[in-house]
């Protein structure tokens, strides 16, 4: 046999996949059915529910799942535990659907901060393995560094959400909760979501475009100026300091998404492989995708004391909506269908030792449909956000019923991936 | 075509004809066009053959698919041989050992 490298087996990652898929449509449906609630403060049961489900359940679990068969391929380097990883799910598949319901039910109870507790504890099994993964290879590179980082905020998010939870019924902090939320759910955005898609963005998508970028210089600036942006943040979060010094971390955040965008653009122009597959393109279009909420938080930092609190309030909305379901969502089903058949792929055929096999991980994946549900989801989408700014409300009922059946087919097309059996 | 480094080029020659066959599953490109190969030696006497090859990311999921493709080929093509297949990371791997019709295939 020849010299073989142990990958994370299949067993271990598929599960975070599944559950993913199924919060996206759960979230969908949730979204389709809230959007007569759409209209109020951003404070209320069905967007808290909605935004935990799409940052926990679809973003995080997708985003662990892919993790644990990224991790030997940045590092070079086995997982070092099966088991870790496999607790890491549980947790936090058991924590979420608690912490989500309790959130709809608008009851910051018990079983809400038990849900949370879980999610920690899955964070911390990622965190233990991670660092565990890291201590064997001697040689880390920039990415692994973004992954570390990042897990660092989402542990800190995760804290600070548990105690904005006890907050409400317990009061212990020196204001009520809503007064954290901006702090809660930047570190999360910024510091969980934008600085791991970096670090694994700037690795993943030069290979999939096979794209030698030799500028470990930039990615060293991407994340020193992320990192210090956003305890810059919190500095002046914490401090309660003016509004203008909100200013400098948001700038420099900005400043590092298009030092990214032009990493990404100068891997497209290097690349070797002229064509690229819907997947890919809409990844592609996540990068730009990414810079239009930075522009709506700009003007709500210009617009706050000239505007009207509705207008502010709406703005805020549809920034949160572009990030979870523009930015994010697009690049992780984007990234889905570029992950996903390998995963399953290498689950059935890797063993498989024959030069005449034909089938290869681009075969399972039904591209006409896939191609057909990226449409329709980016249809949605776009609608959606007019709608929004326009307060149409026929456009985001229709909007929302669009992305419905983009998220039944997403789930559909995971699940038939997942479910793939060779022909016997 | 990579420089391939051989003690027997009659062999080798043999052998990179039959790795030809051995795709990328998804580049769809043969290990020889991607340039994955850097050695083979044969030790007649012993029957033996020695494949030392990378894969253009370590710890690819693809990786262990690819090597037994590449072990199946040289067993298929010298079968009274054994043949053995072994991964070297020493040297990265860069688009740049991709060769003209590797390119072209990947242009498409």
């Amino acid at each position: 046999m020849p010299q073989s490298q142990p990958h994370t087996a299949p067993l271990f990652v598929l599960p975070f996949y599944g559950y993913a898929a199924i919060s996206l449509l759960v979230s969908l449906g949730l979204l389709w059915w809230s959007v007569p609630n759409l209209d109020g403060h951003f404070f209320q049961p069905k967007l808290l529910g909605i935004v935990h489900l799409m940052a926990l359940g679809w973003g995080t679990m997708m985003i662990l799942g892919a993790s644990h068969q990224l991790l030997p391929v940045l590092l070079g380097n086995a997982l070092y535990s099966h088991k870790l990883a496999m607790s890491s799910f549980v947790l936090a598949a058991l924590g979420i659907p608690f912490l989500v319901v309790r959130f709809l039910q608008f009851q910051m109870d018990v079983w809400a901060l038990a849900g949370a507790a879980g999610i920690i504890f899955a964070i911390i099994a990622f965190f233990i393995n991670l660092l565990q993964s890291m201590r064997q290879q001697p040689q880390k590179d920039v990415h692994i560094w973004f992954m570390l980082a990042a897990t660092i905020w989402l542990l800190l998010t995760m804290l600070l959400g548990w105690l904005l939870l006890y907050n409400f019924s317990h009061p212990i902090l020196p204001n009520n909760s809503l007064h954290y939320l901006s702090l809660h759910a930047h570190i999360g955005l910024a510091g969980w979501f934008l600085l791991l898609v970096m670090g694994v963005g700037s690795r993943l998508i030069p290979m999939f475009l096979i794209a030698q970028v030799n500028d470990n210089k930039t990615l060293w600036h991407i994340f020193i100026v992320m990192n210090a942006s956003l305890l810059l943040f919190v500095f002046v979060f914490c401090l309660a300091m003016p509004l203008p010094w909100l200013v400098v971390p948001f700038a420099g955040i900005v400043f590092s998404m298009l030092l990214f965008a032009n990493y990404i653009r100068h891997a497209y122009r290097l690349r070797v492989r002229k064509s690229i597959d819907t997947p890919m393109k809409l990844s592609l279009v996540s990068v730009l995708l990414m810079l239009l909420p930075s522009l709506l938080l700009a003007a709500v930092l210009l617009l706050q004391t000239t505007a009207s609190g509705a207008a502010i309030t709406s703005l805020v909305k549809l920034y949160g909506f572009l990030l979870f379901f523009g930015w994010l969502s697009t690049l992780i089903i984007g990234m889905t269908f570029k992950t996903l058949p390998f995963i399953v792929w290498s689950q059935h055929y890797s063993k498989a030792a024959t030069t005449k096999q034909h089938i290869n991980p681009n075969d399972l994946v039904q591209h006409t449909t896939v191609k057909y549900m990226m449409l329709l989801y980016v249809t949605g989408l776009l609608l959606f956000a007019c709608s929004m700014l326009l307060q149409i409300l026929w456009g985001l009922h229709l909007a929302a019923a669009i992305m419905l059946v983009a998220g039944v087919l997403y789930t559909w097309l995971v699940y038939q991936m997942i479910a793939h059996q060779p022909a016997k | 075509m990579y420089a391939i480094t051989t003690n027997r080029p009659d062999y080798c020659a043999q052998a990179v004809e039959q790795l030809y066959s051995v795709l990328d599953p998804e580049m769809g490109v043969s290990v020889i066009d991607l340039g994955l190969i850097e050695q083979i030696d044969v030790d007649v006497a012993a029957q033996k053959i020695y494949c030392r090859m990378t894969l253009t990311t370590a710890f690819c999921p693809l990786g262990e698919a690819i090597t037994n493709r590449v072990q199946q080929a040289l067993q298929e093509t010298f079968p009274n041989f054994s043949a053995a297949v072994t991964l070297d990371f020493d040297s990265r791997w860069t688009p740049d050992r991709i060769s003209e019709a590797g390119k072209s295939i990947l242009d498409r």
